[in-house]
């Protein structure tokens, strides 16, 4: 899985945790983001960076920025692992 | 269309709002989690503190997000830290580096955070200062959570107390430990204080009675001169042996006291072995027996030895020789080995059990064919010969075949003589 994919995955997993079912509902809306929950596979097809930065906004727009400190602590220990410039401002 | 607005913002706005309080539930959740998982560890039958650490560590990296967790205890004068457990996968620390931020958590009783981002957080047990709690975390600080703040500062308590309790519960096995040992000691020298009145209760009581019994016969009966003479001996030499075993007695009392004194001066031990056999060549006599003494060739140096005491194992050698061999001979000998001198005798008496042998020295002690042939002994006197030669820096020499005889001796190194 790569870096992407993996931070997807947390923040979902994340958002689950505190939403259940809505985090994955509202995951499946965003534009170019496909899931397989069972498979574990979350494909990105695109601008990633833009993905993500979409992925996240769909919290925010619901949820508030509550939501988006969320998202930055479930990705703290990988997002370092992502070039800065490939890093939503979101995130940073 | 305005009150559209309105109702859009409610509802964003009680969103916002359930997101919160789910958000806390679901941190209290983790915390109980965590907590409930370290409860198990200290209540599991793991007691082993440096084991209970080392899980402990493991259920906080493997629960939350943190990637390091070490749990250190400080020694008495909290001046050293021994590691008890390091979950550091990532291998982000060395250990002396962190000696420096442990000490300065526990002297300030306060959390400090390094740059690293690693959390030292002091470990406070009934206002004493136990230890730390390493927690670090690979999150750029400004974006660590309050959340996961308070939780560091909730884990340094809990892990606290965990790792108090168990090792409080360490000393308690290990005083109870003590405990057994020395209540098993004190039941061993109980019994051995009962065993050795009774015993030396016994051997005089014998002597005792013999000695009243031949003075008895010397007032109720009119004896010959004879029989007087032969009643008065015999008395005699039953109050003699009492003397003995009195001597015997204090002198393994004296030991166990640690009052058994040496009056050490050069000793010729040829002549002595000499005088002790002719002393003895009459109890050969009545037995039939063949004692000899055999001085070595080349001169032995005096040695500086207790001449009162080492009379008393040559005598104790010599003198069970004789009394447990029935027919051959008993015969003494000394030389010059290397840088030892050797003495010893050799009988070809009854010899001694194989399953007897190791014990033969004991205090006490007493092989079954030797009690059976003298029952008056008392098993003290082997033992008090060991420790005479022993405590003068000799060794004990023995060797025996049951039915073929046995040899008893002792050496001593030529550093024993007098500069």
């Amino acid at each position: 899985m790569d870096t992407y994919s993996e931070i997807v995955e947390k923040i979902i997993q994340e958002q689950q945790n505190i939403i259940g079912p809505l985090a994955l509902e509202q995951a499946h809306k965003v534009k170019g983001l496909e899931i397989n929950i069972e498979k574990r596979e979350y494909k990105l097809n695109g601008n990633k960076k833009e993905i993500l930065d979409n992925l996240i906004n769909q919290y925010k727009d619901i949820f508030g920025q509550t939501s988006v400190e969320v998202c930055k602590d479930a990705v703290g220990s990988i997002i370092s692992q992502v070039p800065a410039g490939d890093i939503p401002a979101i995130l940073q | 269309m305005d009150e559209q607005t309105d109702s859009g913002g409610e509802l964003s706005h009680i969103a916002e709002e359930m997101y919160k309080k789910n958000l806390e539930l679901s941190e209290r959740n983790k915390t109980l989690s965590l907590l409930r998982n370290i409860d198990e560890i200290v209540l599991s039958t793991v007691t082993n503190p440096k084991h209970v650490a080392q899980k402990i560590a493991q259920a906080i990296v493997e629960n939350t997000d943190f990637s390091l967790a070490g749990i250190f205890i400080a020694n008495e004068r909290r001046t050293k830290f021994e590691n008890y457990a390091l979950n550091d996968e990532g291998g982000v620390i060395d250990e002396v580096s962190i000696e420096t931020l442990l000490r300065t958590s526990l002297a300030k009783k306060k959390t400090q955070l390094t740059k690293e981002g690693l959390f030292a957080a002091p470990m406070i047990v009934r206002n004493s200062p136990l230890g730390v709690l390493l927690i670090g975390t690979s999150e750029p600080l400004a974006r660590i959570s309050e959340y996961k703040k308070n939780l560091m500062e909730r884990l340094s308590g809990v892990v606290g107390i965990a790792m108090d309790s168990t090792l409080l519960y360490e000393q308690i096995q290990q005083a109870r430990s003590k405990l057994q040992t020395a209540n098993a000691e004190l039941r061993g020298l109980d019994k051995a204080k009962d065993e050795f009145i009774s015993l030396a209760s016994h051997q005089l009581n014998t002597p005792i009675t013999v000695a009243r019994g031949y003075l008895d016969l010397l007032e109720e009966i009119n004896p010959t001169p004879e029989k007087k003479e032969k009643y008065i001996k015999n008395a005699e030499a039953a109050l003699v042996q009492m003397t003995s075993t009195v001597s015997d007695l204090l002198n393994a009392s004296r030991i166990q006291a640690g009052r058994f004194f040496f009056d050490r001066k050069p000793l010729d031990i040829t002549a002595l072995a000499a005088q002790i056999v002719e002393q003895l060549s009459p109890v050969a006599k009545l037995k039939n027996l063949e004692l000899t003494f055999l001085p070595s060739k080349e001169k032995i140096p005096q040695i500086k030895l207790d001449q009162s005491k080492m009379s008393q194992v040559i005598i104790n050698f010599i003198d069970n020789a004789l009394h447990y061999t029935e027919h051959g001979s008993v015969a003494a000998s000394i030389e010059k080995i290397n840088n030892e001198i050797l003495f010893k005798v050799k009988d070809t008496g009854m010899g001694v059990p194989k399953d007897a042998q190791a014990k033969l020295f004991q205090k006490m002690f007493r092989a079954q064919n030797a009690q059976d042939a003298r029952p008056d002994g008392t098993g003290l006197g082997l033992y008090l010969a060991k420790k005479i030669i022993e405590e003068q820096g000799g060794k004990i020499i023995f060797e025996s075949r049951l039915g073929k005889g046995s040899t008893f001796g002792f050496s001593f190194p030529i550093d024993t003589l007098p500069k």
